[in-house]
């Protein structure tokens, strides 16, 4: 089952059991969502392809104490209606829940409009704003009662792909915003990473006892600073490298005063936007984020 | 409040509005000008609640005249209004939701309106009766998002959202049938499914024929009031001009003109 499916049948049983949950839906389906359209009709709005007004409404919902949820392909709910999402949810700080589907390169041969890779460096720039880029299903499943929970106006990131790997169960707390998933041997590297590139490079870091922690909140917790001052690292995301994770620890260190070299892999900034065809393993050869490349950059580093 | 004492009250607001934008040299005096009566309608005549019912100034730019009015209806002191866009002050050219009385930050134009929207469709889910207004510009209507917004409205049936355009024929740097035409804006607003009125917005006999009805609700479509306005109304000296634009009298010459003339109205 992929992350979508995973949260929205979950999204689906609470929403049966509380009236004040509204989807507000951007000409987007679902296995999952055919059910909630079907039978929670009140509480399943759909405005089109329209997503500026997707936020729009919802935040007027918000503002009527219902519990908004707004949902699209991720470019267009993000940057397409980048403006509602800065007035609405940053100045106004309406707690919406602003869902976008597709990051990265998931939407493989559709081409560059439906790839999105700097959205977390768009987002996270907007002030009281928190991002969530959701790691596996089991995150996916358990962190709705956490986000029901909370009122602050996010954004998740929701991959398109099934992910077999879970890391993720009831007794994580979202809060945290990281996760340590493996621990790095003697002498070994570690790599912080995110979403899917976890799933990506998992084995390959069991294999070669290189650590791995997982970051899946932005703005990041500060606390991770005492987790990896004392270890050599790689970041490997699946997003431009301006501004997105790699940008993010190196900020973090360098707010500790800690003076330390990091290698960032990602993508560079003027070959994201991409024709390449055949699938996401194509697409990471040539932005050189494939394994092949991670293993040659970390052996190297 | 009767007709009477409402022109009356547009008088006065006239007065503080210019106070306003002359003391802080800035503020949109001719896009506050244009709307007077309308929201003296809304906020006097004693026909809506804004503690059950929504007013959303989508066009913010008319933020000092919604300031004067809250200020004169004691959602906060009136000596606020001295501060305007100024040093200290509580609030600026623009809308902000901090203010006592503001439902929102806008600034950017047609966010108003999606967001009342949504206040009525929330409305409408829990069975409840009361009206979400909007005030709009007509330059507003340029947006995009604002037939996005109208689509799914009629759509959605919301015939408890009221949306009044401001149509003052003006936009920040000229005319609108000259830069691009609006026209024919009724009927656009009618093939996206909506009751259409257009009155004399300065007329507040005209206001309170259609705005009196309507609770009444005759059919299942949300309703537009198309309010022909001047721009800069009561002051002949800046209506009309899209030179005075987001702009307040600042030489001696120019306070003194528009101090004759609002006084000659």
């Amino acid at each position: 089952m992929t992350q979508r499916d995973v949260f929205f049948n979950k999204l689906y049983d609470k929403a049966f059991l509380n009236r004040d949950i509204v989807l507000v839906s951007a000409d987007m389906g679902a296995p999952s969502l055919d059910k909630f359209r079907k039978n929670l009709q009140l509480q399943y709005i759909d405005t089109g392809i329209a997503e500026q007004n997707a936020i729009m409404v919802a935040s007027g919902m918000s503002m009527k104490d219902k519990i908004a949820f707004t949902y699209a392909i991720s470019p267009f709910i993000t940057i397409r209606a980048l403006e509602q999402i800065r007035v609405e949810m940053g100045m106004m700080k309406i707690p919406i829940n602003v869902i976008g589907v597709g990051t990265g390169y998931s939407y493989e041969d559709s081409g560059p409009t439906h790839h999105l890779v700097e959205d977390i460096s768009l987002l996270k720039s907007i002030p009281n704003i928190v991002v969530y880029n959701i790691t596996d299903n089991g995150m996916a499943f358990n962190i709705v009662d956490y986000f029901l929970n909370k009122k602050e106006p996010r954004y998740i990131r929701l991959e398109r792909q099934e992910l077999k790997q879970i890391f993720y169960d009831e007794n994580d707390d979202f809060s945290i915003g990281y996760k340590v998933l493996l621990k790095s041997g003697i002498g070994k590297k570690t790599i912080i990473s995110s979403g899917y590139m976890n799933h990506y490079i998992y084995d390959y870091c069991v294999e070669n006892e290189i650590g791995l922690i997982d970051v899946y909140k932005y703005p990041i917790n500060s606390d991770l600073f005492d987790v990896i001052k004392n270890e050599n690292i790689v970041t490997v995301e699946e997003h431009i490298i301006n501004g997105g994770l790699g940008s993010s620890i190196l900020e973090l260190l360098n707010d500790n005063n800690f003076n330390k070299n990091i290698q960032r892999i990602g993508i560079e900034r003027n070959k994201a936007f991409c024709y390449v065809y055949g699938g996401r393993e194509e697409i990471f050869k040539y932005q050189g984020i494939d394994l092949e490349t991670i293993n040659q950059i970390v052996e190297k580093y | 409040m009767k007709i009477d004492r409402m022109k009356e009250k547009s008088k006065e607001l006239r007065r503080a509005v210019l106070d306003m934008c002359i003391k802080a040299k800035t503020g949109h005096l001719t896009s506050s000008y244009s709307c007077i009566e309308i929201m003296v309608y809304l906020y006097y005549s004693g026909l809506f609640d804004f503690k059950t019912d929504t007013f959303i100034l989508s066009k913010a730019q008319a933020s000092p005249l919604l300031y004067a009015i809250l200020a004169d209806l004691g959602y906060f002191d009136k000596s606020f209004l001295d501060g305007f866009a100024q040093k200290g002050g509580m609030f600026g050219v623009h809308l902000q939701n901090t203010v006592p009385g503001v439902k929102i930050t806008a600034g950017s134009l047609g966010h108003g309106f999606g967001i009342a929207c949504g206040i009525a469709l929330g409305h409408k889910l829990d069975k409840e009766l009361p009206l979400t207004i909007v005030l709009m510009g007509d330059g507003e209507c340029y947006e995009g998002s604002v037939w996005e917004t109208a689509m799914f409205a009629s759509h959605n049936r919301l015939n408890n959202l009221v949306v009044i355009v401001d149509r003052n024929y003006q936009d920040a740097t000229s005319f609108t049938e000259d830069q691009l035409s609006l026209e024919p804006l009724d009927e656009k607003w009618k093939s996206f499914g909506w009751n259409v009125e257009k009155i004399d917005g300065h007329n507040f006999e005209d206001l309170d024929k259609s705005l009196n009805r309507l609770r009444r609700r005759k059919n299942t479509k949300p309703t537009v009031i198309i309010a022909e306005t001047i721009k800069g109304n009561g002051i002949d000296y800046i209506s009309c001009k899209p030179l005075w634009h987001a702009r307040a009298p600042v030489s001696v010459e120019d306070i003194n003109i528009c101090n004759i003339q609002l006084n000659e109205e």
